[in-house]
């Protein structure tokens, strides 16, 4: 879709007006909008959060928020405690070990922030020919994770909160998977 | 903990008053690299013991990696307002390092083209700085002291996502490289917004030197890249250094033309300028820095022998608020700066011509 004022470039944002009873919307390129909330002072009282929020608010969007909100909101960090309010708040994690708990949750942020998702740069180590230092997230992490995971699981049965469990358990069955993974990986090298 | 802010104020900075490749439009090269302790909370999340403990550390291996010739070390909780502020000026520390932290900390080599933040909003943030357009000789240098720590500092790494960062968005080579260009041409010629355009499709970010909502300042402007995960340092380096190159010739271009086809106004801009920077008694900064990029302008095109290009470099700096009041010894109102930026303007310029 073309900007709706210069016709020319891509309409990234997208502000809804209700004009009477009429609702109408306005496609916008990022120039363009910059340059109306510049000039127009009624414009200008859409602060830059709401633009943003206008960016996402396409309905699909916004439902996969939700969902996102749901199902992490009782995700935390069983190194330094952060957990996902932490995150949704500052946009920073708490430890290192924070990207094992919130990688999920993280996944498709990384990607529309960066030109890849996969590390393809200088690795710690090695351009002195030393072997490179083991990885943070590693087995004693991800066994503390799975503990914790299980209590959890344990806690949400008794209490007959099946749908919290079944979250918990295919959590947990992830986590073995990783675990694995991590444990072949250790045996090659 | 021995060196003072103030008597920073008339070292010499390398970046700023040594020659580099291209330095008629490039002003400086930088990259930075950020860095963190394995199985320890980030700074937004740390103790202050355990954060203390991540200073004590850094500071033992930036002193036994021997990467600077004469180190200097500041403890941030110790400095007041306008001497962090100076800090800043200077481009040694970040805007996130003025909020009070007991464990932040800063090492800086004396010529300040190497430099080490501790605690900032990663443990370790360390950068390079040179004058002009180099990126491949400041990425040896940054590469070199970050190696050198590595030896003696278990970073936070992941074979997956790489350097392990507080943000995001700065995971993988944790690397922001970043050149400083002098732009008056392309902005006199309304050119920067299609450049901004073009540099934002690939990646990289254009933005005015002295923050948002300032971009004409002094026609300073820093190009950067945005992504630091899913590419390697050198593909980094080299996307940035092509639209760098490609930039720098259309600015030359750009005042090229205004030469050929518009003389008596480029010659009435630039002559404007010298005529408030050598007479004013009352500078704003906004006006010090505009007048100023006019005069780099008409320096670079020759038209002032007695001036060179490295003045108007380091006047850049030190028309700020914070160098203003330290060289002053005191606070100033805003008036008052503007009173001393003139007088320091005033001075240094007439100093030129008696030459």
């Amino acid at each position: 879709m073309l900007c709706d004022i210069c016709h020319k470039n891509t309409a990234t944002i997208h502000i809804q007006e209700i004009v009477g009873s009429e609702k109408k919307t306005l496609h916008l390129c990022q120039e363009c909008a910059t340059r109306k909330a510049q000039e127009d002072s009624s414009f200008q009282a859409l602060n830059l959060a709401e633009v943003l929020y206008n960016i996402s608010s396409q309905l699909n969007a916004e439902k996969k928020q939700e969902t996102a909100d749901q199902e992490h909101s009782g995700i935390f960090c069983s190194t330094c405690g952060w957990d996902y309010e932490g995150f949704r708040k500052t946009g920073r994690l708490g430890c290192p070990d924070c990207y094992h708990a919130f990688y999920d949750t993280l996944k498709s942020a990384i990607g529309a922030m960066h030109r890849g998702t996969t590390h393809t740069g200088k690795v710690p180590g090695v351009s002195q020919g030393k072997a490179p230092k083991r990885a943070p997230m590693d087995k004693a992490i991800l066994k503390r994770e799975l503990e914790k995971l299980q209590n959890l699981l344990n806690a949400a049965v008794a209490g007959e909160e099946f749908e919290r469990a079944a979250i918990l358990r295919d959590k947990i069955n992830e986590l073995k998977e990783q675990l694995k993974g991590e444990e072949d990986h250790a045996d090659q090298a | 903990m021995r060196t003072r802010p103030e008597e920073l104020i008339n070292s010499p900075l390398s970046w700023l008053a040594d020659s580099g490749p291209d330095d008629d439009i490039a002003i400086s090269t930088r990259i930075r690299l950020a860095r963190n302790f394995s199985g320890t909370p980030f700074p937004i999340a740390g103790n202050q013991e355990a954060l203390l403990q991540v200073r004590d550390l850094s500071l033992d291996a930036i002193r036994q990696s021997e990467s600077m010739l004469d180190p200097m070390e500041f403890d941030l909780p110790a400095l007041n307002e306008v001497e962090k502020q100076l800090l800043l000026e200077r481009r040694l520390i970040s805007r996130e390092m003025l909020t009070p932290n007991a464990a932040a900390c800063l090492v800086a080599d004396r010529d300040e083209s190497l430099a080490a933040m501790i605690n900032e909003e990663d443990h370790l943030r360390i950068q390079a700085l040179s004058p002009g357009f180099q990126l491949k000789t400041v990425w040896d240098r940054i590469n070199q002291f970050d190696d050198a720590l590595s030896r003696r500092i278990p970073y936070a790494f992941d074979a997956r996502l790489g350097f392990l960062t507080s943000c995001p968005s700065n995971l993988g080579t944790g690397m922001r490289a970043s050149v400083m260009l002098h732009l008056p041409g392309l902005a006199m010629s309304g050119q920067i917004a299609a450049v901004k355009q073009a540099t934002g499709k690939l990646g990289l970010a254009i933005r005015g030197f002295y923050g948002e909502g300032s971009d004409n300042f002094g026609n300073l402007y820093q190009i950067s890249n945005q992504s630091t995960l899913g590419e390697s340092e050198m593909q980094i380096i080299d996307r940035l250094s092509s639209i760098v190159s490609q930039i720098i010739i259309h600015e030359k271009k750009s005042r090229n033309f205004l030469l050929e086809n518009k003389q008596s106004y480029l010659l009435n801009h630039v002559g404007r300028a010298y005529g408030i920077l050598r007479h004013g008694y009352l500078i704003s900064s906004e006006e010090a820095l505009n007048s100023l990029s006019a005069l780099r302008l008409g320096v670079d095109m020759g038209m002032f022998s007695s001036v060179d290009i490295h003045t108007v470099n380091e006047l850049f700096l030190h028309v700020q608020p914070a160098h203003l009041q330290l060289r002053a010894g005191r606070e100033l109102s805003s008036e008052e700066r503007d009173t001393e930026r003139a007088t320091l303007i005033r001075e240094t310029l007439k100093a030129k011509r008696g030459r």
